[in-house]
């Protein structure tokens, strides 16, 4: 049955035409892949049109996939570019403009969740700041819980890179939240 | 690494739920007919290309001159404008023809 095939037999089900297949992949992974925009680029819309080409990518080049490395590395893989070609292709003018819209739409049931919520909005504003490719080590780290070696075969670079990035990042983010 | 840093991340970065029009939205985009490019967009860069090469591929034109023997002030200018060649013509040797050679340059 498609919904208990594990990502192998799916893939092999998607290449026999299996429309049942495709949705069953897009369910698996939707999340993980709208997240990933989202928290890169921090703007629903954006997210929305990554994730948009990002399925479309997998779906037209999934013949193209032969198994040499993890179905979801293969997937990671997409959304990195995809969110990576995206940010050469356009830049946020207003970054704050949603996390503003987000703190001021929160319910006003306490002042507690909407400090957190103000906070987090600070802490995404400050990843954004970052550079494209240490952005995208803090996202796979902390949003998908990649370990160092999965976002280096993930990104193409050395596990020594990946914590490089890492690590610069903290301190860029450090530095930026320090008045918080 | 700052441990406060790292809780943050963590709290901030979350993962989320995608929206439910996503599916829609793919399903949409699959069934519209793929942009085709412009003709117009390639056009202008390859006549672009096409001049430049063209002018590229010119060879420096140089002026053409009748060297006659009759029109030495011509023959100066002309060489006066060449690299490496100054200096006034030498006088013209006469050229002696005795026993049916030049004795310079030619045996017949």
């Amino acid at each position: 049955m498609v919904m208990e095939a594990s990502d192998h037999e799916l893939v092999e089900a998607c290449k026999q035409g299996d429309r049942d297949a495709f949705r069953t992949l897009f369910e698996t992974y939707k999340d993980k892949v709208y997240s990933i925009a989202l928290r890169f680029c921090g703007d629903e819309s954006q997210a929305m049109d990554i994730a948009q080409d990002t399925f479309l990518k997998l779906f037209s080049s999934l013949q193209s996939f032969r198994g040499d490395s993890a179905f979801s590395t293969w997937v990671y893989r997409l959304v990195v570019n995809c969110c990576l070609d995206h940010k050469r292709r356009s830049w946020r003018l207003i970054p704050i403009a949603d996390e503003l819209i987000a703190v001021l739409r929160a319910p006003g049931d306490s002042l507690k969740s909407v400090l957190h919520m103000e906070m987090r909005a600070r802490v995404r504003s400050a990843v954004e700041t970052l550079t494209p490719d240490m952005r995208m080590v803090v996202v796979l780290r902390y949003t998908e819980g990649l370990s160092y070696e999965e976002i280096a075969e993930v990104m193409g670079c050395s596990v020594g890179t990946v914590a490089s990035r890492l690590n610069r990042a903290h301190k860029a983010l450090e530095r930026k939240l320090s008045n918080v | 690494m700052s441990d406060w840093i790292d809780l943050q991340l963590a709290h901030s970065l979350t993962p989320t739920r995608a929206p439910e029009e996503l599916w829609a939205r793919i399903q949409g985009a699959q069934h519209q007919p793929r942009r085709r490019h412009s003709p117009i967009r390639w056009a202008v860069p390859a006549a672009l290309a096409a001049g430049v090469m063209v002018v590229l591929a010119q060879p420096v034109r140089q002026e053409h001159f009748e060297l006659t023997a009759g029109r030495p002030a011509k023959i100066e200018r002309w060489l006066a404008h060449q690299p490496g060649e100054s200096g006034p013509l030498r006088p013209v040797v006469a050229i002696q023809d005795r026993d049916g050679s030049c004795r310079q340059c030619h045996v017949l």
